[in-house]
């Protein structure tokens, strides 16, 4: 019974991503209609967590029940006040895109895709029930995501300190420097229950692998029918560590689920057919990046520089073929200025204020720059010779060097650079500096790879797609002029 | 149709030809000392088999009828030591003999099955065999048992291995080693208990296979004449390909979800389902449950005291995940007089005295009080009075 915290819990932090989501797309919607809920699960739980951050370090709220709950309160009021307003102005709701059509497969495909969605949930339902009703086992867990968030619930603090520190021990516990959205997800959770109990405030971390599911399946449906979204959800969570993760209390298919929500916007706007959509997604696009650094460390050190990468050559391409003015990218570029400087600026203030590190509770900078032996070998073995990720890394590259002008020069190249851009640029951090035990231990590297499979994942879906059904369509092609 | 059954059957003979071919070495009677060459130890038959002592080796010709990819040693009575298994390839200078340390435990008895197969420098058609004893031997020696499997056994057990799953652990959440290929059944139930385990990973066989396929498929649209840009003569093939492709993922995806659900399955087995007194948690076996009994005492003060073996302090942090905002003290701090509760886990050494105190050998570790629960021999909880 106490689960049904959970959903309450996440109620209003959904609303509250709605409507901002809804507020930010405007007059010209680019979301489907189930898109929009799930992101706005997605981010309006970080986003609610980082107006509660901020109400916290202003000394507005403190992290108990009556804190979070006013800051829901008084963002739900005026959020919902502006998109009443809206309303009021701009009477009729624009229609979301519709999904892309999905005739009914033959019967014996439709058995089979039943079948892959039955295992798929037996697969994530009895690790989930496991989840919730084991204690914490894996050590980030318990040192971690769950012990900050226990001690946030009780001292309804935002403590830097932790207790696993000695008494005579003043300095600021490294583990503070992650961002704290997900403990404090877990205390709004203990604190709605009035109790800490791990199940509740674990079970948060299956939500995020299935919203992971959910946005894969979504995407998939914007441009292919329902067959290639069972396809596409059957694949990620056949992936044994990306399950793995989500059905434990670790973080990272939480920041999984965030950059694939920042790709997914990019994607839409790469996709738009009207500069209106385009900035749209542009829009939305900056809300997921400018939520990014909130999430872990990776966040802001990775990923965020990637997405401005990824979206500045978007802008350069729609300014080079007159898809957007100059303008037009002035307006999207501020946008993301705006909203990265709104989230990001005040958490990397805090941060540097504290004397935080950088990096995953080790400083990023000071490494001394040597080539470090065995990383490559350690890389190989992980990424193809280990049961992490059945056969996707073989099958995508085949697919990158087979389907290469869909993967690198058709709104798909949103996805295949963010993947490349992120793969490239960390393998010479592993490969020259101490980071490299991260390789070697198969701890860091294969966390990065988590981050990154969902978009891959989309990627070898859409990549397969279009070779059956080009070959499909150009086999009807053929067929016509032959008859001709 | 019944020629080709007939013709499978006579194929597939060799298979099962040579089942699983074995020869023991008894060493219960005097006679069995007689092929072999001892240098510098004392061997002394006996009722129970050799008893060796000294140092030194022992070694004969295996003058085996079938080639051997597992010993067992066994000792009707041991001792922790490090002997050495000896051999010597066929063919090589005859001074050159190859030494594989072998760690024994001291139980008594100690069988030690030894996986010769993962050591490349294994010849399965040994021809000198032995066994290297150190300094202050004195050990009895039972038998030893020589162990060789056919290739159609082979072929199964690999099967088998792929099916083997290895138990969640700390790592897990890292990395998952997957399906890995060994060719006999000791390899096979040691295949997780060595890191990394030794054998080949299956997606050698996988990609082998896929490679394989392509080649296959691509040669068959070649001899039948398919213009490489012919579009719809070369579909069925491509799609063919996919097909296989995503077969070998779903069996692979089998594989790997059915060794998840293996985890929660233990987990359900020897955690959720058990009583309080009887759950085991994975590799940290009761700890969970001992305090999780615990906790009307650990959480009655802020602080207490927590008593684990070296080498898992870690434990510590479990513990506190637990009990916080209680907390136990760190090893460096003093016990004051506000402490009244002791966890002590899996600490042989601790033990109550006369006096009702804590001790640690002859040091008094706490005032007198008494135990409130003992969880097993060696973990129990403590409040002073």
């Amino acid at each position: 019974m106490i689960l049904l915290w959970l959903p309450i819990g996440l109620a209003i932090p959904t609303l509250i991503g709605w409507l901002i989501l809804t507020l930010l797309e405007g007059k010209t919607p680019v979301l489907l209609g189930i898109e929009r809920w799930v992101m706005g699960l997605l981010l309006g739980l970080t986003l609610t967590m980082y107006l509660t951050f901020l109400g916290h370090i202003a000394s507005l709220a403190a992290l108990s029940l009556g804190g979070f709950f006013s800051v829901q309160l008084v963002a739900l009021a005026i959020l919902g006040g502006l998109y009443l307003l809206r309303r009021w102005h701009l009477p009729g709701i624009p229609a979301s895109p519709v999904a892309s059509p999905s005739p009914r497969p033959r019967t014996w495909i439709l058995i089979a895709l039943i079948a892959l969605l039955v295992w798929t949930a037996v697969k994530i339902a009895v690790p989930g029930f496991i989840l919730m009703t084991t204690p914490p086992y894996f050590d980030d867990t318990i040192t971690n995501w769950n012990l900050r968030g226990d001690v946030f619930f009780v001292t309804k603090n935002l403590e830097l300190r932790l207790p696993t520190q000695h008494p005579n021990d003043l300095s600021i516990n490294s583990l503070s420097s992650y961002p704290p959205t997900v403990p404090m997800v877990k205390a709004w959770l203990a604190h709605l229950a009035g109790r800490w109990d791990s199940g509740l405030v674990d079970s948060v971390h299956l939500v995020w692998l299935l919203i992971s599911l959910a946005l894969v399946w979504t995407t998939i449906r914007h441009t292919a029918s329902r067959t290639w979204s069972v396809i596409a959800l059957w694949l990620l969570a056949s992936l044994p560590l990306y399950l793995m993760q989500g059905t434990n209390a670790y973080a990272d298919v939480f920041l999984s689920a965030h950059l694939l929500a920042a790709a997914i916007l990019l994607y839409h706007a790469a996709r738009a057919e009207t500069p209106q959509r385009r900035l749209a997604a542009l829009r939305l696009a900056a809300f997921a990046t400018a939520l990014l650094p909130f999430t872990k460390n990776e966040g802001l050190l990775i990923y965020l520089p990637t997405i401005l990468a990824v979206t500045g050559g978007l802008l350069l391409v729609s300014v080079t073929r007159k898809t957007l003015t100059w303008r037009q990218v002035g307006i999207g570029v501020a946008w993301f200025v705006l909203l990265i400087l709104a989230i990001g600026a005040p958490w990397i203030v805090f941060k540097l204020a504290h004397g935080m590190p950088f990096g995953n509770a080790k400083s990023v900078s000071g490494f001394t720059v040597a080539w470090q032996s065995n990383v490559l070998f350690s890389i190989a073995i992980n990424t193809f010779f280990e049961g992490n990720w059945l056969l996707l890394f073989p099958v995508f590259i085949a697919l990158l060097l087979t389907r290469s002008r869909e993967a690198f020069r058709t709104p798909l190249a949103m996805f295949t650079f963010i993947f490349l851009i992120v793969s490239v640029g960390q393998l010479p951090l592993f490969l020259f500096t101490g980071l490299s035990t991260e390789a070697l231990m198969q701890t860091g590297y294969a966390r990065g790879l988590i981050h990154l499979v969902p978009i891959v994942v989309i990627l070898v879906t859409l990549l397969v797609r279009s070779l059956v059904e080009n070959e499909d369509e150009r086999c009807k092609m053929q067929d016509t002029r032959t008859k001709e | 149709m019944r020629l080709r059954i007939l013709l499978l059957g006579l194929f597939l003979l060799p298979f099962a030809a040579h089942a699983e071919q074995s020869t023991v070495w008894n060493f219960q009677n005097a006679d069995a000392l007689k092929p072999w060459n001892v240098q510098g130890l004392s061997v002394d038959p006996t009722a129970e088999g050799f008893h060796i002592t000294g140092q030194g080796g022992m070694i004969r010709d295996t003058l085996l009828s079938h080639p051997v990819d597992v010993v067992d040693v066994t000792f009707a009575r041991s001792q922790a030591a490090s002997i050495a298994l000896l051999w010597h390839v066929p063919g090589a200078p005859q001074q050159e003999v190859i030494q594989l340390p072998v760690q024994l435990n001291g139980a008594q008895p100690e069988t030690i099955p030894i996986d010769l197969s993962r050591y490349p420098q294994w010849d399965r058609n040994t021809d000198v065999f032995g066994l290297g004893f150190p300094l202050n031997t004195d050990l009895v020696l039972q038998s030893m048992t020589l162990r060789g499997w056919s290739l159609g056994e082979k072929i199964a057990e690999a099967w088998r291995s792929i099916w083997t799953f290895d138990e969640e652990k700390a790592y897990s959440i890292n990395f998952l080693w997957g399906p890995i290929l060994v060719t006999n059944p000791v390899a096979r139930a040691q295949l997780y208990q060595t890191l990394p385990p030794f054998g080949w990973s299956v997606n050698r066989v996988f990609y082998a296979v896929i490679a394989l396929a392509g080649i296959a498929i691509a040669g068959a649209a070649i001899c039948r004449g398919v213009p490489l840009r012919d579009r719809s003569g070369r579909r069925p093939y491509i799609l063919t390909f996919l097909g296989i492709v995503a077969a070998l993922w779903l069996l692979y995806d089998v594989r790997m979800g059915s060794e998840l659900l293996s985890y929660a399955a233990k987990d359900y087995r020897t955690e959720i389902s058990q009583p309080p007194g009887q759950r085991i948690f994975r590799n940290y076996e009761n700890f969970y449950d001992i305090v999780d009994r615990s906790l009307p005492f650990l959480t009655r003060d802020r602080r207490y005291v927590m008593e684990v073996p070296k080498g898992i302090e870690h434990l510590m942090t479990v513990a506190l995940s637990m009990t916080y905002p209680s907390t136990p003290l760190f090893p460096e701090e003093n016990v004051g007089p506000e402490i009244h509760t002791w966890l002590i886990f899996r600490r042989g050494d601790i033990h109550v005295n006369d006096h009702g105190q804590l001790a640690q050998g002859s040091t008094v570790l706490s005032p007198p009080g008494r135990t409130v629960m003992q969880f097993d021999p060696t973990s129990f909880l403590f409040l002073t009075n």
